[in-house]
């Protein structure tokens, strides 16, 4: 019998989104396509971070406490923005984010995925959609027959595949069954496969659904994302579930409920015969598809000819003895033949996947997973010395396992290299942008791709987020262009408006005269145990103040500069900032905390 | 204005001609490649640096007056201040020239900073950065921020490196120069002001102490050498001077009170008055190369 791992991407057209520009977590997203009439349709919406409000105020804005917003798919966005209005106050709406919907992007974006869950099976496949009019796939299939054993059983392989998207920012669900049609029910139903799972544990410990965490805390099963359905018990675990799990149209769904019938149970339970006739061809295929009984092959996803290289040893070899001696001349090869053949085609690697084959001879006790790590590049490259000093980046601080058996290189992504001829005379921008991206390529394969990120700043007083740090994982010279100062989240008061600028580009800039070079992740307190702050007049600026061991006296101060934030942005913040000079010529920024009146270091302009 | 300057190295004799507040190049005899000068966009700074400028591929130490470390809360002197806005000077200006020929030119925008602690505030800067590339690199580690600003100076599309390392072995500096020299790429180093006594292959060491401001949109300071590979010149060694920075746009702040120098023996010479005696040398230099260009021609 045939295992299949569906992993669900909810939301995919937003999540896409958000791994390009992490800075839209913050805000409402939209998705929509515009349709005749130019009346704008939601696709996907969906708000990653959204404000908090905090347990003190909650009471006190009880009228105004923000609630879970629906909108489904398909209404048009002006009904989306009076529901997230009436959730959230107009500024959600101000701030939203709304892009165009591009369903090619979204699936060429699936398939990087799918290759990228090669590392589970080898059939990988994106999910066939019948809807040719809105083709939106947001499912891979996966073929684990006989593979799970590699991930020590099939729960720990579903838990891998949901925790490792996890952490490259994708939220999942996945579940493992017989079919790829039970699969794909019960990876979008796993919260009410949990509920069962729970009671199936009370009651037979040999339950089909979540075995092994059938003994699990309530709580723990209800947050569970992740199922495995047992072989042959897919319809007494899967009866249950509502008839829309069957991926069937919503006008057939509509027939079903005229009918009474409202879950997979309840479909089964017709006469197979009269199925067809009564309710389309459609549902017809999607049961015997569920059931097993018609075939859904696995197509792999597009843009197969990307090179891959492999070697396997004739015997396992230590790989932490023969790293440079072995390993490495294999990886340049491996890599070379990759780099050429993409060359002949004017094309460089974007992605690329090294994997080291375990040997089970040696390591019978621990799993067999095997070493994988992706390197991803800034812009397209043919040159194998750069791909190979990256790949040796990362294998320096990889711990290899003790023997492997094979290595093989498989490049994920390609575009096209771009080649210009040379200037004789004038500047060589272009070789200076390569040069960066080549650097960014280093820097992010050592320090982690956060660790490298170019500043961009957003309309928002509150000197904490005041920028965001993008980082540079796309082609470097950078093309998107950052937030316009369009809307704020705070609100600036005070007696220094003119403090706030907008550039040509429309952005908001603080006047860097007012603002630190330095700014300690957290504001350091001045406490009157610490420190002694004398303030000559009432909520005025500080006199003397002490830091440490040293009390500095202020022959200047510039302020206040007052920032309040809003309710609804989560701890409201209400400060009187101060540019203080010291005797010394030594600049700090400080503030009170209007609230309590306790003063904070929040800055040096070192 | 032309202008070219005289030094004597402890490496060796170097010989520097150009424009003043543009780039020139300077030609170095101890068996090292050419590398050019570019202002600093502060007149009393390129006054007080010997090539009359910062020279491309180099490294130059800002030691911060009342700093202890690069983590503490007192240090506000405005050396990273200073050392910013010379990057984006730097940054902002012609093409610099990479490898043997002439030819090979290249707009190096882009501006690094290496920020170990996560204290760097960038809203205090972006405006100063109009048409340049700002990138900020955080390592979690010492050894990772020694490799991480190696790495940058060895990158020729980086125009600077700010960086304020807690702690600088001296192999490490020596890396970088040679690092920095094959890009042309400058690096700041931003250290404390105990080392002083530390040794190093920095260019230039300049230490910083804030002076009391007129108001909120300029900060003065007062620069002086504090060694260097010159340090064993005794007329350029103890020479201080003050600067003014306007905080708004990253440039000199346009006031009298920047062109103050004070010489290593009590007196005070101008900034005009230093001008025109080096002006003076380079009109002899001239005379000299032209004497040279001839006699080879004939």
């Amino acid at each position: 019998m045939p295992r299949i791992m569906t992993i669900w991407l909810p939301r995919w057209p937003v999540q896409r989104r958000l791994l390009e520009h992490p800075a839209w977590r913050k805000v409402p997203l939209f998705v929509c396509r515009r349709q005749q009439r130019g009346v704008m349709t939601i696709v996907a919406w969906a708000w990653a971070l959204p404000p908090r409000v905090p347990t003190d105020e909650r009471a006190m804005h009880a009228s105004r406490h923000p609630f879970p917003v629906r909108i489904p798919e398909g209404v048009s966005l002006a009904e989306g923005m009076a529901s997230l209005s009436l959730a959230h106050g107009s500024r959600a709406c101000h701030i939203a984010e709304i892009d165009s919907d591009d369903p090619t992007a979204d699936r060429d974006a699936l398939e990087q995925v799918a290759r990228w869950c090669r590392r589970f099976a080898p059939v990988v496949a994106v999910e066939d959609v019948l809807d040719q009019k809105n083709p939106r796939p947001e499912c891979i299939h996966i073929d684990v027959t006989g593979t799970a054993g590699f991930f020590g059983g099939e729960g720990p392989l579903v838990r891998t595949a949901v925790w490792t998207l996890a952490a490259r920012g994708i939220h999942a669900r996945a579940a493992i069954a017989d079919t790829p049609g039970a699969a794909w029910a019960a990876a979008h139903h796993t919260d009410l496969l949990a509920d069962r799972g729970q009671h199936l544990g009370q009651k037979n410990e040999a339950g089909g659904v979540n075995r092994g965490m059938a003994n699990a805390l309530s709580r723990t099963m209800r947050k569970s994302r992740w199922a495995v359905v047992a072989p042959d018990a897919q319809a007494a675990t899967l009866g249950m579930l509502p008839a829309a799990a069957l991926r069937v149209d919503a006008a057939v769904l509509s027939q079903l409920r005229d009918v009474g019938i409202d879950s997979i149970g309840g479909v089964l339970r017709l006469p197979k015969k009269s199925v067809a006739s009564r309710f389309g061809p459609q549902l017809g295929m999607r049961l015997a598809q569920y059931a097993g009984t018609l075939a859904e092959p696995l197509a792999g996803p597009q843009g197969e000819g990307l090179p891959q290289a492999t070697h396997a040893f004739d015997f396992p070899v230590s790989a932490q003895d023969a790293v440079e001696g072995v390993v490495d001349p294999i990886l340049e090869r491996l890599v070379k033949a990759c780099v050429e053949s993409l060359a002949a085609q004017g094309k460089g690697i974007i992605a690329i996947q090294v994997r080291f084959e375990r040997s089970r001879a040696s390591e019978p006790t621990a799993s067999c997973v095997p070493i994988v790590f992706d390197i991803g590049l800034f812009q397209p490259s043919a040159s194998v010395e750069h791909v190979m000093g990256l790949v040796r980046l990362r294998m320096s601080r990889l711990r290899l396992p003790r023997e492997i058996e094979g290595i093989a290189v498989e490049v994920g992504a390609a575009g096209p290299t771009c080649c210009r001829q040379r200037l004789l005379f004038g500047e060589n921008v272009e070789t200076s942008a390569s040069q960066v991206g080549m650097l960014l390529d280093r820097l992010s394969g050592r320090l982690g791709r956060t660790a490298v990120f170019e500043p961009m700043p957003v309309a928002e007083l509150q000197p904490e987020y005041a920028w965001v740090a993008t980082p540079v994982a796309r082609p470097y010279p950078p093309t998107d262009t950052p937030r316009k100062a369009s809307s704020s989240h705070g609100h600036h008061a005070g007696t220094h408006d003119r403090t706030v600028r907008k550039d040509r580009n429309g952005w908001l800039f603080i006047s860097a005269e007012r603002r630190p070079i330095w700014m300690p992740p957290q504001p350091l307190r001045l406490g009157p145990v610490q420190a002694a702050m004398v303030s000559i007049i009432p909520d005025g600026p500080p006199v003397r103040f002490r830091l440490g061991s040293q009390t500095h006296q202020v022959t200047q101060a510039h302020g206040p500069e007052r920032i309040e934030t809003a309710w609804w942005r989560g701890p409201c913040v209400r400060r009187d900032y101060y540019v203080v000079e010291t005797a010394t010529g030594a600049r700090y920024w400080l503030f009170r905390r209007l609230r309590d009146g306790v003063w904070f270091l929040h800055g040096m302009f070192a | 204005m032309a202008r070219s300057g005289v030094a004597s190295s402890a490496k060796g004799f170097f010989l520097s001609s150009g424009a003043a507040g543009a780039s020139g190049c300077a030609m170095e005899y101890a068996g090292e490649s050419a590398s050019e000068i570019v202002s600093t966009g502060f007149r009393s700074l390129d006054g007080l640096l010997p090539a009359g400028g910062v020279q491309r591929g180099r490294l130059l130490e800002w030691l911060s007056a009342d700093g202890l470390s690069a983590e503490d809360v007192s240090n506000a002197s405005g050396a990273v201040t200073l050392a910013f806005a010379v990057a984006c000077h730097l940054a902002g200006s012609s093409p610099k020239t990479v490898g043997s020929h002439a030819s090979e030119t290249m707009l190096a925008s882009t501006i690094v900073v290496v920020d170990r602690q996560g204290w760097f505030h960038p809203p205090a800067v972006m405006p100063w950065l109009a048409g340049r590339q700002l990138l900020v690199a955080r390592p979690s580690r010492d050894d990772d921020e020694s490799w991480t600003i190696d790495q940058c100076l060895r990158c020729p599309g980086v125009a600077a490196v700010v960086a304020w390392p807690k702690r600088i072995h001296p192999t490490s500096l020596r890396r970088w120069q040679l690092a920095a020299r094959r890009s042309q790429a400058v690096g700041m180093l931003v250290r404390p002001e105990a080392a002083r006594r530390e040794p190093s292959w920095a260019e230039a060491r300049i230490a910083v102490a804030p002076l009391p401001s007129l108001g909120i949109g300029t900060r003065r300071l007062r620069l002086g050498l504090a060694g260097g590979p010159w340090s064993g010149d005794e007329s350029v060694s103890d020479r201080s001077v003050e600067i003014a920075i306007d905080l708004v746009r990253g440039c000199e702040a346009p006031c009298g009170t920047a062109s103050r120098g004070i010489g290593a023996r009590g007196e005070t010479t101008s900034h005009r008055e230093r001008m025109a005696t080096g002006r003076r040398r380079d009109e002899s230099l001239q005379i000299v190369q032209l004497e040279g260009l001839a006699c080879r021609a004939s």
